[in-house]
């Protein structure tokens, strides 16, 4: 072999190499680690701002030692005129503990001036909507609780029992995240009364909510809820019950949230607002409401990252 | 044939030592604290995958934003749906290089104080930066720490007024990563 072309022959090849991992290492290193970024399921979140979409129960729950307390007030008719302020002179209100046991449990209890009402519930994520990697379309939670009527008994002179008191509820809450707007939700919902005051009533309400939340900014938005009663006529002490009907305007401050409504639906337990409701929207039997809630967060062991250089 | 099997050797020395100089970490460690008198708030993303070359300097951070984790559980969603909006922006990146890298000889226990200069894409808004760090050589591995602070309103990210005074204008971010040969 000649020894000049051979000197060359070997220059060129050693230049071409190196030129040839010096312009791959440009994007070698940004492909290297699109291929390491592990793809994954990631759940949806924040499908409504509270666990509440007005007065019915959301897809949201508390996260684990979260506490939430919560006061609701409905006030009266706004046909009641100016005399009455608009129904701002009579007020039912609400309040609750909500805490988160572990992510997917909650469970909260309370009490309503409706009927002197305690109340007690729990609330269980079961599928949650996911994207990213095996994504899933739904959010799936059940809610089941008991109710107890604490008002003196009206007649002391026949035998009463406790039992009397308790009303049940079962419910399935399906919701969707649409997109960073919109958020929908399905809930049918069971109801029984273990007494009732008539015997023509029946004890048991079959519902099926719908509610949905259009958010306008980061931190408020409007949301509707529909109780449609399948035995609408039964439930109630006459035949005029209605189905319950709201809008609302939630407002998110840290950890605060407001919920601001108007609602035909007096009431704000479950058994209550969808057994007692007979206001109409068309005769102004509508009341302005808020619901607040606080979030509180419970010491948490904080699993520190643990610094190699220390 | 004596030339033929020498350049061929040298050739295949220098693809070898090529190869060698690239360090990675899929689970570097990025942390950041906003320190107010209201409240303060920590998060720690434990899945922060980056990769170095030792002979060029460059570096590139991956950051997957849903990886940071709160103690607050409502200050994590706030985070990931108010604030970083991950939903749209799943990702921060970082592509930069370390200034001055050939002064880095990689030998045991040797330390190195560093900048790093480079691109940093948070919430879809780039911004350069240019930071110091230091270079820890242990063994044949390579450990890396960076302390440097950060604004949000540079990567516009809206704090509105109402919590204005829960959430620092200054955030504290830390990164350490424990760098290993990357073989091909």
């Amino acid at each position: 072999m000649n020894c000049i072309n051979f000197r060359y022959l070997l220059i060129v090849i050693a230049l071409s190499v190196i030129s040839l991992y010096s312009f791959s290492q440009q994007d070698e290193l940004d492909s290297l680690l699109n291929l390491n970024i592990k793809d994954q399921p990631v759940p949806v979140i924040a499908t409504f701002k509270s666990t509440r979409i007005i007065t019915g129960h959301s897809i949201e729950r508390m996260q684990q030692n979260d506490l939430d307390f919560r006061i609701s007030h409905r006030f009266g008719k706004l046909n009641t005129g100016s005399y009455e302020l608009f129904g701002l002179d009579y007020s039912s209100s609400y309040f609750s503990l909500e805490y988160g046991i572990f992510d997917w449990l909650m469970a909260g209890a309370g009490r309503a001036t409706y009927e002197k009402t305690f109340n007690g519930f729990i609330k269980a994520s079961i599928l949650r909507q996911s994207t990213g990697k095996k994504s899933f379309p739904v959010s799936v939670s059940y809610l089941t609780g008991i109710y107890v009527n604490s008002l003196k008994y009206s007649d002391t002179s026949r035998t009463n029992y406790f039992s009397s008191r308790l009303s049940y509820i079962h419910q399935l809450l399906i919701a969707k995240k649409i997109n960073r707007k919109i958020s929908l939700q399905l809930s049918p919902v069971l109801i029984h009364r273990n007494m009732v005051k008539y015997s023509s009533m029946n004890n048991d309400i079959y519902s099926l909510g719908i509610g949905g939340r259009y958010k306008l900014t980061n931190r408020t938005s409007l949301n509707f809820e529909y109780f449609l009663i399948n035995n609408v006529k039964d439930v109630g002490v006459s035949e005029n019950n209605t189905f319950p009907l709201s809008i609302g305007f939630d407002i998110e401050t840290g950890s605060h949230v407001f919920q601001l409504m108007l609602t035909n639906a007096p009431t704000m337990t479950e058994n209550a607002f969808l057994g007692t409701t007979n206001g109409s929207w068309k005769n102004g039997d509508i009341h302005f409401g808020f619901n607040i809630t606080r979030v509180f967060t419970l010491n948490k062991k904080e699993k520190e990252y643990e610094a190699i250089s220390d | 044939m004596k030339r033929l099997v020498i350049s061929i050797i040298l050739i295949f020395s220098l693809l070898f030592a090529y190869s060698q100089q690239k360090y990675y970490c899929k689970n570097a460690y990025i942390g950041f604290i906003s320190e107010t008198p209201f409240i303060t708030l920590k998060a720690q993303n434990k899945t922060v995958v980056t990769f170095i070359n030792m002979n060029s300097g460059e570096v590139v951070f991956g950051v997957v934003m849903r990886g940071f984790k709160f103690k607050q559980a409502l200050a994590e969603e706030h985070f990931y749906e108010n604030y970083a909006e991950t939903d749209i922006f799943p990702q921060a990146k970082f592509k930069g290089k370390i200034l001055d890298f050939s002064k880095i000889v990689l030998i045991d226990k040797n330390e190195y104080e560093v900048e790093v200069e480079g691109e940093l894409t948070i919430h879809g808004v780039t911004q350069s930066i240019k930071e110091k760090g230091n270079l820890i050589i242990k063994k044949n591995k390579i450990f890396a720490k960076s302390t440097f602070i950060l604004h949000p309103e540079d990567y516009e990210i809206k704090i509105p007024t109402i919590v204005r005074d829960k959430i620092a204008s200054e955030i504290i971010v830390r990164i350490e990563v424990l760098y290993e040969p990357y073989i091909d």
